[in-house]
């Protein structure tokens, strides 16, 4: 459309990507938070995004990871760094796949980042990388190491409970 | 997608569509910019800080002076209607000419060759575009960026210097839109103002550096005045923000 503003273009921006936004936090933090914190990430968003960006959403991605990471360290401070599981982090909870819920328990921030942002934001590999605020090669690096021990991991935990039942 | 990832995939414990229907721009709390701004604004030192910024030839009215004019002159006068007609092209492509109609909020039409769009208020956009003709009830037109005289001072307030020179009858205002950190584009704008009228006669937006998938871009978009003038709303005026019938 010619000649929008600048508001009506963030406006768009907001409405094609709230959801999303809402189900990145609602895959890392409690509920409760995740509509404030999507507000904080499009507020944020609104200062710091450039006015041409052919596609939102990795850079959308990128200003809610830096706002996560603000509300863990504020979580921390305040000592809830142990969430409920009942309540706290999705990512921990993996529905009813237990084994893949302990495996990437086992895994580093980076690895669990790197594996979310391809299998639940569906991002390619280069928004990925941008999303990580990575070059897309690192990410193709950090990502296929992640699979790698994921992988592992959930080899290591076929072969006990194979054992155990044997 | 291999069988790990597609593990972790249909684990995923949330649904995008969990959150549609949600989105509520105008509860969103986009006010800290311009609070910055109006801080920054507020100090005393301010002024000379804004001044050593501005460079303006000698004699000359200052920049700060230009914009205020300038954004006067290009104001929407809520009773009235204002015309332009203007010619657009980039470096590739030529746009050629349209015309535009803004009655305040409530009323736009835009015109070019082959395309046109006719905004009312309540009822939505309704745009013809290669003889076919659709409506959306909530599209919302706005004019085009010649016409923003709040985004021109907006750009001027958030820019860090506006230059003011002279090019024959036309004052030129130039200043740099920040788009992110220092490694994102960079955008300069650039107005020609007559020098009596203060009426915008010629605008360009460049922008260069390197897109979201690192390519190197230099573009310029330039739209040049034809013409540009208010109207008062009287019924025959206001005909011309209506569609074109039987085109």
């Amino acid at each position: 459309m010619p000649g929008v503003t600048d508001k009506q273009q963030f406006r768009a921006i907001y409405e094609e990507h709230h959801a999303a936004v809402c189900a990145y936090f609602a895959r890392r933090v409690a509920r409760d938070d995740v509509e404030d914190l999507a507000a904080e990430t499009f507020a944020v968003a609104w200062r710091k995004l450039p006015r041409r960006v052919a596609e939102p959403l990795p850079w959308l991605y990128a200003v809610a990871g830096k706002v996560l990471a603000n509300h863990r360290r504020k979580l921390a401070r305040r000592g809830e760094f142990a969430l409920d599981p009942s309540t706290g982090d999705p990512a921990e909870r993996f529905g009813d796949d237990r084994g893949l819920a302990a495996a990437f328990a086992q895994l580093g921030e980076n690895d669990r980042e790197a594996l979310c942002l391809v299998a639940w934001e569906g991002l390619s590999i280069a928004d990925a990388a941008r999303a990580a605020g990575v070059s897309t090669a690192t990410f193709h690096v950090r990502l296929s190491r992640a699979r790698a021990r994921l992988a592992r991991l959930l080899e290591t935990r076929t072969n006990l409970e194979t054992s155990w039942t044997l | 997608m291999d069988p790990v990832m597609e593990r972790v995939r249909a684990a995923d414990p949330v649904s995008v569509e969990e959150f549609a229907g949600r989105a509520d721009f105008d509860a969103l709390d986009l006010t800290p910019r311009r609070r910055f701004r109006r801080r920054w604004l507020s100090l005393p030192a301010v002024g000379a800080v804004v001044a050593a910024l501005i460079v303006a030839p000698t004699g000359a009215p200052a920049a700060s002076e230009v914009l205020q004019r300038a954004v006067q002159a290009m104001a929407v006068p809520s009773d009235s209607i204002l015309y332009a007609k203007s010619h657009a092209s980039d470096n590739s492509t030529d746009y050629g000419e349209r015309q535009v109609w803004v009655y305040g909020g409530k009323q736009m039409r835009w015109l070019e060759a082959d395309s046109e769009e006719v905004f009312a208020e309540g009822k939505g956009t309704t745009r013809r575009l290669k003889g076919k003709v659709e409506t959306v009830p909530d599209m919302r037109m706005v004019p085009n960026e010649i016409f923003r005289a709040g985004a021109l001072l907006e750009a001027a307030e958030s820019a860090k210097g506006v230059e003011l020179s002279e090019d024959g009858d036309a004052y030129v205002l130039r200043w740099r839109e920040q788009s992110g950190p220092p490694h994102w584009p960079k955008i300069e704008m650039t107005m020609w103002l007559d020098k009596d009228t203060y009426a915008p006669l010629k605008f360009t937006d460049h922008s260069w550096g390197k897109d979201v998938e690192g390519k190197a871009f230099d573009r310029t978009y330039t739209e040049t005045i034809l013409d540009f003038k208010t109207l008062p709303a009287t019924p025959e005026n206001l005909k011309q923000l209506e569609m074109t019938p039987g085109r």
